[in-house]
């Protein structure tokens, strides 16, 4: 009870409430622009949380990333680009309600639907989160290893359609954790008689380099297409009640499907939307309206994607296994925080998690005001030309990559992982198992060394217990299931 | 720059193996049989099984090119905006010391702006007005020392 009224005065700090406002009104812009991305924002806005406390700095990350995904419905609407991936699934459905001269029935639905979603996953949060970690307070050092595991392996085949692709990503994030003075021994490896290098790979330059450089690419090697025409619109609210009436059963089971796929590790929000939409067309009376500006999908998938986001936090939290990429790196924005997620952060720091409760609430009731402003003004974020987005993005970059040790070394290293982010993207290589690999690999190689030297170099020592022998199990399990899988799929391939 | 299957694997396989060789060249610690290079040299290890894996995969994907270049690489005006990108990047990091923050970003934002076709008042007011926000932002909000450079005595 303590913990919970100190987490609401932590929260509704003049500061604190400023940063929340900030953050949301930058997430509405960045999810608003397409190109700009949910993660792009949380990797750019992590050198600021570097000068906050923890509760402002995951506040502005929670803030951010909501109004994100769902500010990346307002361009799909408008003009059918989605501003995140997140909204790529309905794209088409709320731009032909556009098209019928209803746009603010696409806009008011995805708003209250986002809403909903953002709110309903956050009690799923609540209840979810403190129970499973009551179970895990008796976690040592095996178990921890075992976790860590999982967590890594989930992220690598779960995250893209090749395994193997998805290895490589952790090997490379677990290779870069290497660099550096090692912890258990004191032996420098791999620094190349850098001094700089000697502390490791930091992660913010990482961070931006991998999610952000990639993106500015993009952005700079595409010419602007002639801006489509963005017909006059009223307010998001007209008709708004009656159609989340109409379809509550689809929101409530956009709701459940995104909080259960945001939950699963390696899944996030654009999976959610893809899964919900296609669930509600399978479950739908009238199916053949589906694609024609029919609201069905929309508010389905429209809830699911906002839910998933706060789902992804339950794993996070709980086990310290990001359930997205925002989450992999709130893991590590923890970790700079000296905050290592997992049950004991429930004991330890309990009004951290009620204040990441909170937020979470504040932001999707802030959404409505502030969705509504957005989509007020939407037409003319739209008309910002690329150029002078790229142009701020890319000083963004530089100077957030210089910030955390003011080291111009940082910079070149945001360079190199950037080209090793793209070089990965190109080869279709996902970026965020190599981030888990960087924040997780220092964790996992310590409780891996440290469980085989209580045992005398047994490796069975890593099984000795027996909850770690379970998870040792479920490790193995999703080892095989997925050699199995991609086996079963070649073999569908060569018939 | 894409490689097929077959290429990155070996690839996977050269850097897994230099990864191991380097690893097990590392010191080891009296009295302690794991050292350093224990957990580095089971990665460089695992990465060339991947390796491996991805050729064998490689080996049934046919008519994939060795290396796929893509489209900017081609086009004039593309391949010079990724050049632009790179080369701020680089050369923040390499002078920014000693030219400081504020010239060197003015010209970063202008270049970015110029070869993305805003026209150059409108991008000469963005780019001073801009690198005046970051400023404000980090060296007066956040307390980040930027480089001064030649403004040294003046910001």
């Amino acid at each position: 009870m303590d913990a919970l009224l100190a987490a609401f005065g932590h929260v509704f700090e003049v500061h604190t409430l400023f940063v929340i406002l900030l953050a949301s009104g930058l997430g509405m812009v960045m999810g608003a622009i397409p190109g700009l991305t949910a993660v792009m924002g949380t990797a750019l806005l992590v050198p600021f949380t570097f000068f906050m406390d923890p509760v402002p700095a995951i506040a502005s990350i929670v803030a951010l990333t909501a109004m994100a995904i769902f500010a990346g419905d307002i361009p799909a609407a408008l003009v059918r680009i989605p501003g995140t991936p997140a909204s790529a699934a309905y794209a088409d459905e709320a731009y032909k309600l556009t098209q019928q001269g209803q746009p603010w029935r696409g806009l008011g639905m995805c708003m209250g639907a986002s809403a909903i979603g953002g709110i309903f996953g956050t009690i799923v949060l609540i209840f979810a989160a403190p129970a499973l970690a009551r179970f895990a307070t008796s976690f040592s050092s095996p178990e921890y290893f075992w976790l860590g595991i999982m967590g890594l392996t989930c992220a690598a085949f779960l995250s893209s359609g090749s395994p193997l692709r998805g290895m490589l990503a952790l090997l490379v994030g677990l290779f870069l954790s290497c660099v550096g003075i090692d912890i258990a021994t004191g032996i420098t490896r791999f620094a190349f008689g850098s001094t700089e290098l000697m502390g490791g790979v930091d992660f913010v330059p990482a961070l931006v380099g991998f999610f952000a450089i990639p993106e500015l690419i993009r952005l700079v090697t595409v010419r602007e297409t002639k801006k489509a025409t963005i017909p006059p619109y009223g307010s998001p609210f007209r008709d708004l009640l009656r159609d989340l009436w109409q379809w509550r059963v689809q929101v409530l089971r956009g709701n459940i499907v995104g909080t259960l796929i945001g939950a699963l590790p390696g899944a996030g929000a654009d999976i959610a939307a893809w899964i919900s939409y296609a669930v509600s067309r399978k479950f739908s009376r009238t199916p053949e309206k589906f694609g024609t500006g029919h609201i069905e999908g929309l508010a389905e998938a429209g809830a699911s994607n906002n839910s998933a986001l706060a789902g992804a936090w339950v794993p996070t939290i709980v086990f310290g296994i990001p359930g997205d990429s925002i989450t992999a790196i709130v893991i590590g924005v923890l970790i700079l925080k000296g905050m290592e997620p997992g049950p004991a952060i429930f004991v330890k720091s309990p009004d951290l998690i009620y204040a990441i409760f909170i937020v979470f609430i504040l932001a999707n009731i802030l959404m409505v005001p502030l969705g509504w402003a957005v989509i007020r003004v939407a037409r003319y974020i739209l008309a910002v030309p690329r150029g002078v987005i790229s142009a701020f993005i890319l000083v963004a970059c530089i100077i957030g990559s210089y910030a955390i040790n003011n080291s111009l070394f940082d910079v070149g290293m945001m360079l190199a992982m950037g080209a090793l982010g793209w070089f990965m993207e190109e080869n279709e290589i996902p970026v965020a198992p190599a981030i888990l690999g960087l924040v997780l690999g220092k964790m996992v190689e310590f409780n891996f060394i440290q469980t085989l030297m209580k045992g005398q170099g047994d490796p069975l020592t890593l099984i000795s217990r027996p909850i770690a022998a379970v998870l040792a199990l479920a490790v193995a399990m999703i080892w095989a299931w997925t050699a199995w899988s991609a086996w079963g799929r070649r073999r569908a391939h060569a018939a | 720059m894409r490689l097929n299957d077959s290429a990155l694997g070996v690839l996977t396989i050269g850097l897994g193996g230099l990864l191991a060789a380097a690893s097990l060249r590392l010191p080891g610690v009296p009295g302690q049989e794991l050292g350093a290079g224990f957990f580095p040299a089971l990665l460089g290890l695992a990465a060339m099984l991947t390796g491996v894996l991805l050729v064998l995969a490689g080996i049934r994907q046919s008519g994939e090119p060795l290396l796929r270049l893509p489209d900017w690489v081609r086009g004039g005006w593309a391949r010079t905006n990724v050049l632009v990108l790179v080369l701020a990047i680089a050369l923040f990091a390499a002078f920014a010391e000693r030219v400081g923050f504020i010239p060197f970003a003015i010209a970063i934002m202008l270049a970015v702006q110029l070869r993305m076709g805003i026209a150059p008042l409108r991008a000469g007011l963005i780019a001073v007005l801009g690198t005046i926000g970051f400023h404000l932002l980090f060296n007066e909000v956040l307390r980040v020392p930027l480089p001064a450079g030649v403004l040294e005595g003046w910001v």
